[in-house]
Order: structure tokens, then sequence, then C-alpha cells
């Protein structure tokens, strides 16, 4: 054996030895899956005329849909969620009514490995140890520029989809309040055992003054996020910013936030881009010392014509009851 | 009515198979590049995800086609991080200098072995992208050179300079003399 193939010998141990037990995360390729392809079948003449006569009725039912459609206002329209407002989804469900999920992946909208770890770990009692996360799923949603002693903290804000595990085990301890719901913005319902969950988290970069997510720091919730499908509760408080998800079709967002000591709450308009909608944070009164997004108190979804998709709302005096116990 | 007859279910099914088989030697090969695990499991999620979106045309030789479109993808990174240093360890040739001498064999194939992949970070993107393909994934000079997309020739002429610089590297692997050696591990991707 001369040289070179020493050489080769010891690079393809040395190759072997170092990757031997490296396996993808099972979950990594969790939803790719190639583009659904057809392939044109000339139409028999039956087909046609099937076709023709389909294509009449829907333009007929078009028609009248249109013409008595103008008389209503104010209601829910076709752009609504399909699933009723906390009831558990489904991935499809998911990908049907977000873009962000159904364009690829980016390396961007991967949360690093110690974030997963840290969320999905039972020690953290305000992470999404509730859940599995689904790597393959996470969208990078916004970027808040935190000040901070050492310089600006970028803290990201990711999408995040999740599984319940089937043995997850502490369900009763889910029992949330109207304080909870109205604090976290989520609602809270005990998890259906292998349900999907929808999630917005907070991470900032590992720092050795900062090792948690920084949604621990960020949300006030001290329960975790159970299970949830779309709704216009899907918002997350952050101290510098408040960020949501609205579904395609939505244009316009109305948030109310309030702290437990106002009588009214702040009304926002956030920005609305694709399934993301942010507003900075909003002093609160000046008679009040408190943050005005303690509580999402409201939230409507509005449709480009106008019509409401979907909203919800509590009235102030549930959330100073919901806060003083 | 059917005028679309979707090959969807058959396509998923073929490409889960294919994603199951190769997925563990992509991501290795993806680790020996790029030199991290996590932007190893990168690499391999944007790999499949391009393979799947052109599955019409990779299904004939999957392998092959996310073998390259892996290699380009390492490329991407690299060109957008080349002149980044991620991370500084102390490991090297040297590392293991001082050591007792009564060190196990174990021990010493690790260190062998950190001194190897040390070495082949110090190679040039090309040079690491052939040693990789050829002698980890085992490919022909032809089945590398449609890989990195580039001539037989110049994949043997890739070859024979990687080793040589491999060989200056990994001089001397083990003189237990000479002092610990500093080198920055370059994360490309």
């Amino acid at each position: 054996m001369n040289a070179d193939e020493q050489l080769i010998e010891r690079l393809r141990g040395s190759m072997r030895a170092a990757t031997g037990d490296m396996l993808p995360p099972h979950d990594l390729l969790e939803g790719i899956s190639p583009p659904a392809v057809g392939r044109f079948r000339r139409p028999t003449s039956g087909q046609v005329l099937a076709a023709v006569s389909t294509l009449a009725t829907i333009a007929v039912a078009l028609v009248a849909v249109i013409a008595l459609g103008g008389r209503r206002t104010a209601r829910p329209t076709a752009l609504a969620p399909t699933t009723p407002a906390g009831a558990a989804t489904s991935l499809s469900t998911l990908r049907s009514e977000l873009a962000i999920l159904r364009r690829p992946q980016a390396a961007r909208d991967r949360i690093p490995g110690w974030g997963i770890a840290a969320e999905e770990g039972q020690s953290c009692s305000n992470c999404l140890n509730v859940v599995k996360v689904i790597r393959g799923q996470t969208r990078l949603v916004a970027t808040i520029h935190v000040p901070h002693r050492d310089g600006p903290s970028p803290e990201h804000i990711y999408l995040v989809l999740g599984r319940v595990p089937r043995n997850w085990g502490i369900q009763g301890h889910v029992r949330g309040s109207v304080g909870d719901i109205l604090v976290s913005g989520w609602r809270q319902r005990a998890p259906a055992l292998g349900a999907l969950h929808l999630s917005l988290v907070g991470l900032t970069r590992r720092q050795p003054h900062m090792q948690q997510p920084a949604d621990e720091l960020l949300n006030p919730v001290k329960v975790p996020m159970p299970v949830e499908a779309l709704t216009p509760r899907s918002v997350i408080l952050t101290s510098f910013a408040t960020i949501g998800v609205v579904p395609d079709g939505v244009t316009r967002v109305k948030w109310e936030l309030a702290n437990p000591t106002q009588k009214t709450p702040a009304t926002v308009y956030p920005r609305v881009r694709g399934n993301i909608a942010t507003a900075p944070w909003t002093p609160a009164p000046a008679s009040t010392r408190l943050l005005n997004e303690q509580y999402l108190v409201g939230a409507t979804w509005y449709a480009s014509d106008g019509h409401v998709v979907a909203s919800f709302g509590v009235s102030m005096a549930q959330v100073n009851r919901a806060s003083s116990h | 009515m059917t005028l679309l007859r979707g090959a969807g279910a058959k396509d998923t099914i073929a490409f889960e198979a294919f994603a199951a088989r190769s997925a563990p030697r992509l991501i290795r090969a993806a680790y020996l590049l790029c030199g991290d695990r996590q932007v190893a499991e990168d690499v391999l999620q944007v790999t499949m995800m391009r393979t799947a979106r052109r599955w019409g045309t990779a299904r004939t030789a999957p392998e092959a086609y996310a073998r390259a479109v892996l290699v380009n993808v390492v490329r991407d990174r690299a060109r957008r991080s080349r002149s980044r240093v991620d991370e500084v360890t102390e490991a090297g040739p040297g590392s293991a200098g001082g050591a007792d001498r009564s060190v196990t064999d174990h021990a010493e194939r690790v260190v062998a072995r950190d001194a190897i992949l040390a070495a082949l970070a110090e190679l040039s993107q090309r040079q690491r992208e052939v040693i990789v393909l050829r002698f980890y994934a085992d490919l022909s000079v032809s089945d590398t050179a449609a890989a990195i997309g580039a001539s037989p020739g110049t994949v043997m002429s890739y070859t024979s300079r990687a080793l040589s610089r491999l060989r200056e590297l990994l001089a001397d692997p083990l003189d237990g003399d000479s002092a610990p050696t500093k080198v920055e591990v370059r994360n490309e991707c």
C-alpha cells in the first residue's frame, strides 16, 4: 500500500468515525414532498358537455351571491378560517390558510437547536413544553431589536407548529381562567393529545446574560400555551412589540390592548404584511405606570372589502376580575 | 370527470422512500463539507426541498441529483459567509502534544481523527468536495465530476492536490514534543 492509499484509508476511517452516529432528526423532512403533477388527457365530448353545464351552474350561483351579498355587512365571509376558533386543526388546514407555511422553509426560518431544546424542556414552565416542535414548519415572522446594555439584542419571533405528545400527562395543569386567556392572548384549552399546536415564540441569540428563550422574559403567561387553531387571539405580547398571525385574505386588523387599571382599552391598528401583523409598543395613559399591552382584550380581522372575518372581545370588567384573582 | 390525472401519491411515496434511504448519507456528507451539525441539517433540508420540487427530473437518479444539489447548497452558503470564522477550536496535529504515552488506542484514534477533520477544513471548497465525495461517498471520478459540475480530469487534479495538501497538513501527526497548534476551523457554510 503506497502513501496515497494509506492516507485515503485514514481519511475514510476518520470521516466515517466522525459521522457514524449522525442521523437527521426524524421530523426534519416532515412536510417535504413533490408538488402534485398532472397529465393532460384529451376529454371526451361527454366530459366537455358536463364541464360546460357545471360552469354554467357555477356562474349562475356566483351572480346570485354577488347580487345578494351587497345587502349584508359585517358578516363572516368565506375567508373565515375553516376551523372554529379554539378547535384543534390540522397541518393541511393551516397550510391552506397561511401562505407563510406554503412557502419553502428557509434556513433563517429554522429555530436553532438550543431554542428547540429549551422550548421542549419540561423545566421551562412558560415554554412550549406541551408540544414536540415540528422543525420543518417553523417560520421567522419578525425580528425585534431590543436595546440592551451590551448593544441591541435582536429577538426573533417564530411561528411554531408542534404536536402534543400522546403521552402528555398534565392536562389538568392547563385549566385556564379568563386571566390566562387575556394575559397570553391564547385560548386556554386542555390540549388534545396528538393535536397540532400553533404558537408564536420569541427567541434571542444565546448569550451569557440571556440563556433562556426570550418569550419567557417577554410573555408574562405562566402556563404552557395550549392547543389552538388560528384565531384572532394568535398574538404574542412582548415588551417591545405586539405580533399576530392572520390568515390569507385578512388585510386589516384591530387590536384592543389594556392593563387592568384602564377604563377603556387602547385601540391599535397593526401593520399587516402577508400573514403577520405587527405593532410597536404603545405607551399607556399617563395615569398608569403599566404597559398597555398587558392584555389583549379584543381583536378583529377584516378582509379587503371591509367584512369582518373573525373577532373576539371581552369586557374590562372581566379583565379586572381576572387580574384580581 | 377527470381532465387531470394526478401522479402525486406515487411520487410522494417514491420521494419518501428516497429521503429515508438517502438522508443519513447526505447529512453526513453535508457535515463533512461544512463542519457544523446544525448547518448540515439546514443543508439537508434545503437539498431535499429542492429535490422534491424538481422530482420530475430527479426521480430517474435521485441520489445523484440530490448530491449535486447538496454541493450547490453548500457552495451558496460558503459564498455568503466566506470571510466569517464561526468557531475557533484548539484541535489539530499537535493537540495530543505532551500527552502521556500511555494514552489508550481509542484516545489516539480520536486525536488522529480530529486532526484529519481539521486538515479537511483547511482545504479549499472544491478540494474538500472531491475528497468527501470520492473517499467518503465512494463515488467514481465520473460520478464525482457530475456532482460538482466539473470534468473528470478536473476531479483528478483536485484530488491529487487535495491529497498533497493533506499530506503536508498531517505531517508528523502525533509528535509528542510539539507544542499545541491552534487551528481555526472555518465554518464556510
